[in-house]
């Protein structure tokens, strides 16, 4: 198991994810906090599991999927340094709507999420900042969802069946 | 830097006479998109052209449509388009076959501002077939590497199997010069890029956006996200240019087909300066 994080390093506190947090904040972050490494193809979370943590990801490469009859996995999103894993904790007695695998050796920050509500109850402004921070993260997710779904590459409207050109 | 504008490039002598081509090559990039190498059926060189710009093709009997050219200007003696078959004359092309003709008139337009561009960090924003005109770009800059501050290619595609020119992206991510970002919006378990549209690539390219020139290609609605993230970004609206698209026929703005505004797309574009086109740009066709 890897050792618990004591102290942000001026590295990790220049992530966009600390922006805004005063030290007393940082210090309750950094205490239910570590770091972690997994290897290629390792899944982090999966879906439907009860949801008590949340991921930031220092490097590598995480992809959030989902199982679909039929189709097998399909991959949502890709996460990279800086993005957030996982907001299903914010509830109580969530579970994770997705799963997430590696798709490259990944470094990453685990937050104990069940333990920052406790603290979150004591420290009004943590709650606050945290909130704040993960709605900028919802609703950068709901934004690229939405531009997903408005299809940005679709081909003009087809005006027949067309024979695929692989088949020639 | 004050307002970058594209050089006017002033079309052949045979713009309204169409050029016999022959197919030397036709490739298949991926289920509906295909491209051609042409070269000139009387031999020599083919019609110079400035990146951005594009030729009038002509499909027997369909009719002859708008395509940018796709390849490298530097190689004179062919002509390289690649085609997304979507109805009736591209569908037409997508039939030629080795050997056949290809009528050709061109090159028109106004071209990306490659020679402005020069000694500013560069980023190309692609979204489907809008990979096309932005090649001859990429290839240009990167024959002339070091006249130009840092270069990224951000790439969307629908789904793995739209990815255009695969071999060459791997090829130029290879290289320690260009940041090369793909992006799908629809992965599939054999994926193993990246998931999510293309303007998130954005937030990750590096560039400094104050000197940065922005070229944008592909459907307007990818043009339209693209910009507000680019200005988002820090990137001033002076320095960023996208490729409008309209129904065409004579390609030299006298048939008024591919008026937009005040414009003709034909003549006046296709590349324009963001703020140029803004006052008419997402609107309909007027
Ligand atoms: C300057 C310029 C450069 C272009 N470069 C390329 C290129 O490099 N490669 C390429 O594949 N295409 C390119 N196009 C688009 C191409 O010209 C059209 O796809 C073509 O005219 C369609 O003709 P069609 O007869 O096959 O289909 P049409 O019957 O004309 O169209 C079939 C369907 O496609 C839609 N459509 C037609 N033209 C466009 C368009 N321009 N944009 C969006 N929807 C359209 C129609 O509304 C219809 O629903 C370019 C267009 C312009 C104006
Ligand atoms: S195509 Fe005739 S004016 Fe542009």
């Amino acid at each position: 198991m890897n050792p618990p994080v004591h102290t942000l390093s001026p590295q990790l506190l220049s992530l966009q994810f600390f922006a805004g947090f005063g030290p007393a904040e940082l210090q309750i972050l950094a205490r239910h906090s570590r770091q972690v490494s997994w290897p290629a193809d390792v899944e982090v979370i999966r879906e439907g599991q009860v949801a008590t943590e949340f991921f930031l990801i220092l490097d590598g490469r995480v992809r959030v999927e989902t199982h679909l009859p039929g189709r097998g996995e399909v991959t949502l999103q890709t996460l990279l340094r800086g993005d957030v894993l996982g907001w299903s904790w914010l509830t109580a007695n969530a579970s994770f709507s997705f799963s997430a695998r590696t798709l490259q050796p990944t470094n990453a920050l685990v937050f104990e999420g069940t333990a920052l509500l406790r603290e979150c109850e004591q420290h009004p402004r943590l709650g606050y900042l945290l909130m704040r921070r993960f709605a900028l993260v919802m609703s950068d997710r709901l934004r690229h969802t939405r531009l997903q779904l408005l299809d940005l590459y679709s081909p003009p409207r087809s005006s027949g069946p067309f024979q695929a050109l692989k088949k020639r | 830097m004050s307002a970058i504008h594209p050089p006017f490039v002033a079309d052949a002598g045979s713009a309204l006479v169409p050029l016999p081509y022959r197919v030397q090559r036709f490739v298949c990039d991926t289920d509906d998109t295909f491209t051609l190498t042409l070269a000139p059926q009387s031999g020599g060189e083919a019609l110079p052209f400035a990146p951005g710009q594009f030729n009038m093709l002509y499909a027997f009997p369909s009719g002859d449509v708008p395509i940018s050219v796709s390849g490298p200007a530097a190689r004179r003696e062919v002509l390289i388009h690649t085609i997304r078959a979507v109805g009736p004359v591209t569908r037409a092309l997508a039939q030629l076959r080795r050997g056949d003709t290809v009528l050709v008139r061109g090159p028109f337009g106004k071209p990306w501002p490659v020679a402005q561009a020069e000694g500013h960090d560069v980023v190309l924003i692609a979204g489907g077939i809008g990979l096309a005109p932005l090649r001859p770009v990429l290839y240009h800059i990167l024959a002339k590497r070091k006249r130009f501050g840092r270069l990224c290619l951000l790439y969307g595609a629908r789904t793995p199997g739209d990815v255009l020119y695969r071999r060459e992206l791997e090829k130029w991510r290879g290289r320690l010069d260009v940041q090369v970002e793909v992006t799908v919006d629809r992965g599939d378990s054999d994926w193993h890029g990246e998931v999510g549209v293309v303007t998130q690539l954005l937030e990750r390219a590096q560039l400094d956006p104050a000197r940065t020139v922005a070229m944008v290609c592909g459907p307007e609605v990818m043009m339209h996200f693209s910009r507000l993230a680019l200005t988002k970004r820090g990137v001033p609206e002076s320095q960023i240019f996208v490729s409008m698209e309209r129904n065409m026929k004579c390609g030299v703005g006298s048939c008024g087909h591919c008026q937009l505004g005040p414009f003709f797309i034909c003549k006046d574009g296709p590349v324009f300066d963001y703020p140029r086109i803004a006052p008419v740009f997402s609107t309909k066709e007027l």
